[in-house]
């Protein structure tokens, strides 16, 4: 007997805003259980187990009809709060209210998309706000999937610095006797023979899955976010924003640095692990 | 992959393939019920089915029945014989045997789907029904406990294109009637011969728990259509539902309370649940954890 999967008691991030329009539809996995994640015409997000209360059809081949879901088996509709409003095969009654999807918390934040369980006791998800300064200007820089296990990452992020190339120049890494220190556990400093730091690299978690690095160099510092969304016990989902100090005239070219870096970072990752 | 441990599915007829897919020595290796099986059809026309081991090995010999255009054999003692379709005797009736089509889905899904008529306009759109006409009216459906049988009848829907041979929408009858957990046929309006029902059946052969090879047939008054259109038409069908049958979760249908919501239109599945429940049936089903 398999146990059935259940969402973690804390926020997970499973994608960008930007990449679910309205109307449109996904599946998400968070720890083996699979998810419908919807976009309505108003613009909220839904995260619903995807599972047509019927017969256990998945909610994804369904389709969005105003701010409804419809199941693709029998039409069945269901409201925004999962309830259904709607059996095309009875039309002249009102649903019981236990006709009911699965559904999860939902919200929009930093630009993803964050799911946790309905009877989830914690601050509301704003707080995550505070943790960071007023003026970040965050945005995505890409989701990727990496056949790694979240733990993994994590410890491979805290211990061994993969400082960018805005950060680590191929001028400062051509310095002679450059000397990687490990100040603080969560902070790297890469320092010159007379003790100058060159560069600085910091991290800390914010909460579960969800990392801050700080990465500072010759008068740049760049932010960056790490969502983690593990999918199951070998492969993890990774959501990446960058705020740098300030987005230039090219901020295009400074995404797609971080996008390249981020592409190396999943091979180191693939490779150890 | 392991013979399955339920004496239910065991001790029961099961169909593993047409009459037709068994030519003079050449032997043909299937599963049924998590078992490995061997059968050949003899020199002298007999078709001989053996379990066998991973390695091939001949094991118990099972016993065979070639009736209804298929094969069949068990793995246990059936205390029953092999249910009855007495159309088969109509010498005017088109037999169409379509073949086994594989699906990654438990058989008993299968089954439930195929007695299942809410999905028409979804499903089968501007074929088997189409909106808004989405109504299935109340019907009648109980578990026979003479023959062993769920019954399902006085069913009314109204479809685009029942059948290949139907000409324009119309209201279609329905009956339908589950002969063991994994075979099942229906009875519908025949659009040539309205005196008399078509018939449309389908048996499962549970390879495993969420693997099977479904066989349809069809009996019907068709004096228009080519054989190979009726199965192109009926693949075409069966195609649709596999969309759904494959997108099932869990996949075994769940037996107990509360897992699973129904509503009025889903009477006749309703009883099949019950019935497999009376019977103690494991095989495909979701166990509650």
């Amino acid at each position: 007997m398999i146990q059935k999967p259940v969402l973690p008691k804390n926020w997970v991030a499973v994608g960008f805003s930007q990449d679910l329009e309205k109307g449109q539809i996904n599946i998400v996995i968070i720890e083996e259980l699979e998810l419908v994640i919807w976009r309505d015409h108003k613009g909220q997000v839904h995260a619903w187990d995807n599972r047509c209360p019927h017969r256990g059809t998945r909610l994804s081949l369904g389709f969005v009809r105003g701010n409804q879901l419809a199941c693709l088996y029998h039409g069945w509709q269901f409201g925004g709060d999962g309830q259904c409003v709607y059996t095309p095969s009875i039309p002249d009654s009102t649903p019981p209210k236990s006709l009911k999807a699965h559904t999860h918390r939902c919200v929009e934040l930093l630009g993803l998309i964050w799911v946790a369980p309905l009877d989830f006791e914690h601050k509301d998800i704003k707080g995550l706000e505070s943790h960071l300064r007023d003026s970040m200007d965050f945005q995505p820089v890409r989701s990727m999937i990496i056949h790694c296990s979240a733990e993994n990452i994590f410890n491979r992020l805290a211990s061994i610095p993969f400082p960018p190339s805005r950060i680590m120049s191929r001028r400062l890494r051509s310095i002679s006797n450059m000397r990687l220190i490990q100040e603080t556990e969560s902070v790297f400093l890469w320092e010159d023979d007379e003790n100058r730091t060159l560069a600085s690299y910091q991290f800390r978690e914010i909460q579960p899955g969800f990392f801050q690095f700080n990465c500072e160099s010759e008068g740049t510092a760049d932010v960056l976010l790490f969502a983690l969304q593990k999918i199951d016990s070998q492969k993890t989902a990774l959501h990446l924003l960058l705020a740098p100090e300030n987005w230039s005239s090219d901020p295009i070219s400074l995404k797609l640095a971080y996008a390249q870096w981020s592409k190396k970072l999943r091979n180191q990752l693939e490779q150890i692990f | 992959m392991t013979k399955t441990t339920d004496p239910v599915a065991i001790n029961d007829w099961q169909v593993i393939g047409r009459i037709d897919d068994f030519l003079k020595g050449q032997p043909k290796q299937t599963r049924l019920l998590g078992q490995s099986l061997v059968a050949e059809r003899h020199k002298n026309g007999d078709i001989k089915v053996h379990e066998i081991s991973e390695l091939g090995e001949t094991l118990r010999s099972c016993p065979v029945q070639e009736k209804f255009g298929h094969v069949w054999t068990t793995l246990g003692k059936p205390k029953r014989e092999l249910f009855d379709i007495p159309e088969f005797q109509q010498i005017d009736r088109k037999y169409v045997g379509c073949g086994g089509v594989m699906a990654k889905a438990s058989a008993l899904r299968v089954v439930e789907n195929f007695l299942d008529i809410g999905h028409f306009p979804y499903v089968h759109t501007d074929f088997l029904g189409s909106e808004p006409l989405t109504e299935v009216k109340d019907y009648k459906a109980e578990i026979r406990i003479d023959v062993d049988e769920v019954w399902a009848d006085e069913i009314s829907f109204h479809q685009d294109k029942a059948m290949l041979s139907a000409t324009g929408g119309k209201a279609v009858e329905y009956m339908y009637r589950v002969v063991s957990p994994f075979n099942t046929v229906l009875y519908k309006t025949c659009p040539e011969k309205p005196e008399e029902w078509d018939i449309i059946g389908l048996f499962a052969q549970p390879l495993e728990e969420n693997l099977c090879r479904v066989y349809a047939f069809m009996l019907v008054f068709d004096s228009q259509n080519t054989e190979t259109d009726l199965i192109h038409f009926q693949q075409m069908i069966f195609f649709q539902d596999i969309i759904i049958l494959e997108n099932q979760l869990p996949v075994g249908v769940p037996l107990y309370d509360g897992a699973e919501r129904s509503i009025k239109a889903d009477k006749t599945q309703l009883q099949f649940r019950k019935w497999l429940k009376q019977k103690g049936l494991q095989f495909g089903t979701d166990q509650e954890t």
